[in-house]
C-alpha cells in the first residue's frame, strides 16, 4: 500500500465515522427530556410561541425526519440555530473558534518543546536526580486533574501573588487591533500593538498552563520511555563503534525514532486540549469554542451542541490523519509492512 | 608490542544483573599481530563479544565493569584513553562488523545517509570539511566494493526496504569505511541463510586479502572459518584456552576442551553421531574455581581447582592454558 | 503441590512489583484510600457532618486542632465530608470499570479473532465513533443531556470508555490467533466461543488488568471533573469534585473548603497511577 491509497482509505473511513457520531448525537440530543422550546424561550413565553418554535425546529415529526432535515442542512454549510444567541450555530463558531484555537496553539508549542527537553535530557541521563525529579513531577502532573491546576493558579498565581489575570482573553477597556487572523496575539502583533499583544499574553498564562500542565507530564513520560529504550538499541552501539560524535548521535540518531511515539501523542493532545478546554473556558471565561459549547450544553441548546461536537469530531479526525501520516513518514517500516503491498 | 595491532593483557569484566554480579572476563589474553587473520570460536555466551567490545570500548559500562586488565591497541591502552583518542581510534582504526545486521542499522534512516555520516567523520582529518558530492561518490564506491548491486538506488533505501543479506553488505561497507587496520567480525552471517553466510565470508575473505587489514573474526562454526585465517584462539567460559596456527590446532588440538570440541562435531567419514561435552556452561554468577573447564575435564587434577593455569607457549605459536602441558 | 508454585508466582510477583519504591507507595495510598471509605462511618471525626448538617456559628472556620480541614459554608467537617466523599470516587470507579470492560472486551476479541473480514470492520468502526471525540466532550455532551445525577455520570463516562478495551483487545487477539495453539483449536473443531474465551482470552488478561488498574486513576479524573461542572452527583452528597466546585466561591477567603477536597482527588488519583505502574510492571515479563 502506499501513501496515495492509505490517505483515501483513512479519509472514506473517517468520512463513515463522523456520519456514525453525527447520528449517535444528534439522536440524542433530540431524545432529551424536556422541551428545547420551551428551554429556550423561557417559562413565560406563550404557549403559541414554544408551538411555533417547535414547528420550526421540525420537533413534533419522527427522529429520522428530523436527522434528515439537519443532514441537509449541514451539506448547506447551515447548522441550524443556536437556542441561546439566536444566531446561526455556524458564524457562532467560527467566531468563537480562533481563541481556542489560540491557545491551544500557545500551549502545544510550549508543552512539546519543553516535553521533549525534558524527556530527551531525562532518558540520556537515566537514573540521575535531574531524571528522577523530572519523573516524580510528571507523576504528580499528570495526577492532576485541569480544573483542579485551574483553582490552584488562580488562587496561588491569582490572588497570592498577583502575577497573572485571572479572568477574560483581554482587560476590560482595552481596544481591540483590526481582525486579520481573528488570533489576539498574531493581530497585535500585526497592528504594533504591543501593549494589547503583552495583556493578551498575560491573560494566556493560567489557562494555558492547565492546558499545558497534564499533556506536558504524559508527553514527558512517553519521551524519556522512548529514550530510555532506544539508547540500549544495536544501531546506537554501533553508530558510536564508528566514531560518529555524541552529539551527533543523541541529536539525529537517538532523537528521531525515540520521538515517533511522541509525536503520536501530541496530535492526540492538540485534539484532546479542545476538550479540555471546555472546563478550563468556563473557569476563565475565556470567548471560545469550550465556553460555547460548554453552555450550550448546560442550557440544552440541542443545535449549538451537536454543531460543537461535530466540530471537534471532524478536528479530531483531521489530526488523527495528519498524526499518521507524519509517523508513517518518520518510520518507513509502517507503511511497507501494510496489508496490501 | 609494536607489531600487535591488539594486545590484550589479563582482562576481567563483569555484568550487573538482578540477581548478581556475572564474573564474564576472567583474565583474556589475547593477541592480534598486524596483517594477521585471526578467528575466535568458542559455545554461545563464553565471552567472544564481550572480549572484543572492550577493545572498542562500546560495553555498556552501568551493567559492564572493566574490574582489571589493559587493551592495548596500537601500543597504546584503550581503558585510559581520552575521549578524542577513542574517537580517533575507532574512526580510524578499528571497525566492527555486528552480528545481527538489522539491529545493527538504524531503521529510520536511509541506508546512504548512515554511511555518509560514518564517511564524513572516518575520512576526514579533524578539522577539515568534506563536499556532499565527494561523500556520496564514496558511497557508492564502497557498497560496489561489497558487491552491492545499483549503489544508486540502494542509497535511497531504508533498511527494512532491503534482504538480510543486503543488510548484512551494508554493515560490512561501513565497517569498512570506518578501519584502516582492524575488522572486527561478530558472528557475520549467522542469521542468514547457509548460502548467504558462505557469500559473507567470501567477500570479507576477499575484502580483507585486498586492503591487508587485519582481522578478528568470531564464530561458532569451526569449519566455516578454517580457510580464511591464520591463527585461531578458543575461548571457554571467559578464558582463552588454547590459540595455534590454524592447521596446528586442527591437526593437532591439546586443550581437552578443544579435542572435546573436535570430536563433537559429526564426520562425513563415519563414526555415528557423537556425543557431545558432558557437563554444562558454567554459571557465571559462581563460576567455578580455578580452570574454569574442570568439572567437566576427563583430566581433571588437583591443582586445576585451585588456580587457572596461564597459557603456556608450545612453540611455533601455539599456546595452551592447561597444566597438562606445563608448569610446576 | 500446587501451593507451593502459587507462594512461588505470588513471590516472585511480589518482587517484580516492589522493586519500584513508588508502587509500594501507591499501593499503600490505595489501601488507605479503600479502607477509609469502607469504615468512613468510624474514621470520619464528625461523620454526621457527612450530608445534611447545619451549624452556622461554626461555618466557615480556617482549619484547628478540632477540623483539619475547616469546615465549610454550612459548618460541617471538610475532612470528614472528604473520606465519605470516597466512597462515591471508588464507586464511580468500580461501577464504570465492570460495565464497560465485558463489552469492550468481548467486541475486540470478535473484531480481532474476525480480522480482514467486514465484520471487524463494522465493529471496530461503530468502536471508532465513541473515540471519535476527546473523551472529555462525548462525557460531557452525554452528561449533559441527561438528569445530572451521580449515575448518569456514570453511565457517561462508561459510554466513551468501553471501546479502548475494543482497540486493546483487538489488538491482541488478531495477533493471537495467528499462535500455534488456535490453530490447533480450530483444526480439532473446537467452537468459536471456546477458542475466544478459552484459548485467546485468558492470553490478554494480562495487559486488560494492567489497563484497568491504570484506568482507575482517569475514570476518577473525568469524574470529578463531570460533578465540579455540576453534572455529577449533587449537594449536598459529599462527591469531592462537587465540594470543589462550592468552594471555589469562597476562594480565596476560605480556600480550605476548595483546596483540601482538590487536594484528595489529586492524590487518589496519584495514589492509583502508581499502583497502576507497579502492576505494569509485574505482570510486564509474563
Amino acid at each position: 500500500m502506499n501513501m496515495k491509497k492509505y490517505i483515501g482509505y483513512r479519509l472514506i473511513s473517517s468520512f463513515f465515522v463522523l456520519l456514525g457520531l453525527s447520528l449517535f448525537i444528534f439522536t440524542f440530543s433530540r431524545l432529551v427530556p424536556g422541551d428545547p422550546a420551551r428551554l429556550a424561550l423561557g417559562p413565560m413565553a406563550p404557549q403559541w410561541a414554544v408551538d411555533k418554535l417547535r414547528e420550526q425546529l421540525h420537533l413534533n415529526e419522527p427522529i429520522y425526519m428530523q436527522y434528515f432535515y439537519w443532514l441537509s442542512n449541514l451539506i448547506r454549510g447551515n447548522m441550524g440555530q443556536s437556542l441561546v444567541t439566536r444566531r446561526g450555530v455556524f458564524s457562532d463558531i467560527v467566531e468563537f473558534f480562533p481563541a481556542t484555537f489560540e491557545m491551544v496553539i500557545f500551549s502545544v508549542i510550549i508543552s512539546s518543546t519543553l516535553a521533549i527537553v525534558l524527556g530527551v535530557t531525562s532518558g540520556k541521563y537515566a537514573n540521575s536526580w535531574w531524571d528522577n525529579l523530572v519523573r516524580v513531577t510528571s507523576y504528580v502532573g499528570i495526577a492532576i486533574p485541569s480544573f483542579v491546576w485551574a483553582i490552584v493558579s488562580v488562587f496561588l498565581f491569582g490572588y497570592i501573588l498577583r502575577w497573572f489575570p485571572t479572568l477574560g482573553r483581554v482587560s476590560t477597556g482595552i481596544a481591540l487591533p483590526p481582525k486579520v487572523t481573528g488570533l489576539l496575539l498574531v493581530d497585535s502583533l500585526l497592528a504594533g500593538r504591543l501593549n494589547v499583544f503583552v495583556d493578551g499574553l498575560w491573560h494566556m498564562m493560567l489557562p494555558g498552563s492547565a492546558l499545558v500542565l497534564g499533556r506536558l507530564s504524559q508527553e514527558a513520560r512517553i519521551t524519556r520511555a522512548s529514550v530510555v529504550e532506544n539508547l540500549n538499541k544495536d544501531y546506537i552501539m554501533a553508530a558510536t563503534s564508528f566514531g560518529i560524535p555524541e552529539r551527533t548521535i543523541t541529536m539525529k540518531y537517538l532523537l528521531k525514532p525515540s520521538l515517533i511515539p511522541t509525536i503520536a501523542i501530541m496530535g492526540m493532545d492538540i485534539a484532546g486540549s479542545m476538550g479540555g478546554s471546555f472546563i478550563i473556558e468556563l473557569i476563565f471565561n475565556w470567548p471560545g469554542i469550550g465556553r460555547y459549547g460548554m453552555s450550550a450544553m448546560l442550557s440544552n441548546d440541542i443545535n449549538a451542541v451537536v454543531g460543537v461536537v461535530m466540530l471537534i469530531g471532524i478536528f479530531f479526525a483531521f489530526m488523527n490523519i495528519i498524526v499518521d501520516l507524519i509517523t508513517a513518514y518518520l518510520d518507513p517500516r509502517i507503511i511497507t509492512k501494510m496489508k496490501g503491498t | 608490542m609494536d607489531d600487535m595491532i591488539v594486545d590484550i593483557r589479563d582482562l576481567h569484566v563483569n555484568f550487573s544483573i538482578y540477581e548478581g554480579v556475572l564474573r564474564v572476563l576472567n583474565g583474556v589474553n589475547f593477541r592480534v599481530g598486524r596483517g594477521e587473520k585471526i578467528a575466535l570460536i568458542g559455545e554461545a555466551g563464553c565471552g567472544k563479544t564481550t572480549t572484543v567490545k572492550s577493545i572498542m570500548r562500546i560495553l555498556p559500562i552501568p551493567p559492564a565493569e572493566i574490574v582489571s586488565g589493559e587493551v592495548f591497541v596500537e601500543g597504546r591502552d584503550v581503558l585510559k584513553m581520552s575521549t578524542q583518542e577513542l574517537q580517533n581510534m575507532r574512526r580510524k582504526t578499528v571497525s566492527m562488523i555486528f552480528q545481527d545486521p538489522t539491529a545493527a542499522l538504524n531503521p529510520v534512516f536511509k541506508v546512504g545517509n548512515q554511511i555518509g555520516d560514518i564517511i564524513k567523520y572516518s575520512q576526514t582529518r579533524s578539522g577539515e570539511k568534506i563536499q556532499k558530492e565527494e561523500i556520496r561518490e564514496k558511497t557508492i564506491q564502497v557498497l560496489k566494493e561489497v558487491a552491492m548491486p545499483d549503489p544508486e538506488r540502494i542509497m535511497k533505501n531504508y533498511p527494512i526496504q532491503l534482504s538480510g543479506g543486503m543488510r548484512q553488505r551494508i554493515c560490512i561497507a561501513m565497517a569498512l569505511v570506518s578501519a584502516t587496520k582492524l575488522l572486527i567480525a561478530d558472528e557475520p552471517g549467522t542469521n542468514l541463510d547457509v548460502t548467504i553466510q558462505d557469500q559473507v565470508l567470501r567477500l570479507i575473505g576477499g575484502l580483507v586479502r585486498k586492503r591487508k587489514t587485519s582481522v578478528i573474526l568470531i564464530s561458532h562454526a569451526l569449519g566455516a572459518v578454517k580457510g580464511l585465517v591464520d591463527r585461531v584462539y578458543v575461548m571457554y567460559a571467559g578464558n582463552m584456552v588454547e590459540a595455534a596456527k590454524t592447521e596446528d590446532l586442527f591437526s593437532n588440538p591439546l586443550h581437552p576442551y578443544t579435542k572435546a570440541l573436535f570430536n563433537a562435531v559429526p564426520k562425513l567419514t563415519g563414526g555415528g553421531i557423537p556425543e557431545g561435552i558432558g557437563g554444562r556452561i558454567p554459571n557465571y554468577l559462581d563460576p567455578p574455581k580455578g580452570c574454569r573447564f574442570h568439572p567437566r575435564c576427563d583430566h581433571a587434577m588437583p591443582k586445576c581447582r585451585r588456580k587457572a593455569p596461564p597459557l603456556y607457549d608450545m612453540g611455533v605459536g601455539h599456546e595452551v592454558a592447561c597444566y597438562l602441558y606445563g608448569g610446576e | 503441590m500446587d501451593t507451593e508454585r502459587l507462594k512461588e508466582r505470588i513471590r516472585k510477583n511480589w518482587y517484580k512489583f516492589s522493586r519500584n519504591p513508588l508502587s509500594i507507595i501507591g499501593l499503600v495510598t490505595v489501601l488507605g484510600i479503600i479502607l477509609i471509605a469502607i469504615f468512613a462511618d468510624f474514621v470520619a471525626p464528625y461523620p454526621k457532618h457527612a450530608f445534611i448538617f447545619v451549624d452556622f456559628p461554626n461555618a466557615k472556620k480556617s482549619p484547628s486542632y478540632e477540623h483539619l480541614c475547616g469546615t465549610d459554608m454550612s459548618g460541617r467537617d471538610v475532612l470528614s465530608r472528604i473520606f465519605f466523599g470516597f466512597r462515591y470516587s471508588l464507586l464511580m470507579a468500580v461501577s464504570v470499570l465492570s460495565v464497560a470492560t465485558p463489552p469492550g472486551v468481548l467486541l475486540g476479541l470478535v473484531a480481532g479473532y474476525l480480522r480482514d473480514t467486514w465484520k471487524d470492520t463494522v465493529i471496530m468502526r461503530f468502536a471508532d465513533i465513541f473515540l471519535s471525540v476527546p473523551s472529555m466532550v462525548l462525557a460531557l455532551a452525554v452528561c449533559s443531556m441527561l438528569e445530572p445525577t451521580l449515575y448518569n455520570a456514570m453511565l457517561a463516562i462508561t459510554v466513551m470508555w468501553w471501546p479502548w478495551y475494543t482497540r486493546l483487545v483487538y489488538g491482541l487477539a488478531s495477533s493471537i490467533r495467528n499462535e500455534y495453539f488456535v490453530q490447533a483449536a480450530e483444526v480439532t473443531g473446537a467452537s468459536t466461543f471456546h477458542i475466544l474465551f478459552r484459548e485467546i482470552l485468558p492470553n490478554c488478561l494480562s495487559p486488560i488488568f494492567t489497563k484497568m488498574t491504570l484506568d482507575v486513576g482517569w475514570v476518577i479524573l473525568i469524574g470529578s471533573t463531570l460533578s465540579f461542572v455540576g453534572l455529577g452527583a449533587q449537594p449536598p452528597t459529599p462527591d469531592l469534585g462537587t465540594m470543589v466546585s462550592d468552594g471555589s466561591k469562597y476562594i480565596p477567603g476560605q480556600w480550605w473548603i476548595s483546596l483540601f477536597p482538590a487536594l484528595f482527588i489529586v492524590l487518589i488519583i496519584l495514589g492509583f497511577n502508581l499502583l497502576g505502574d507497579g502492576v505494569r510492571d509485574m505482570l510486564a515479563g509474563d
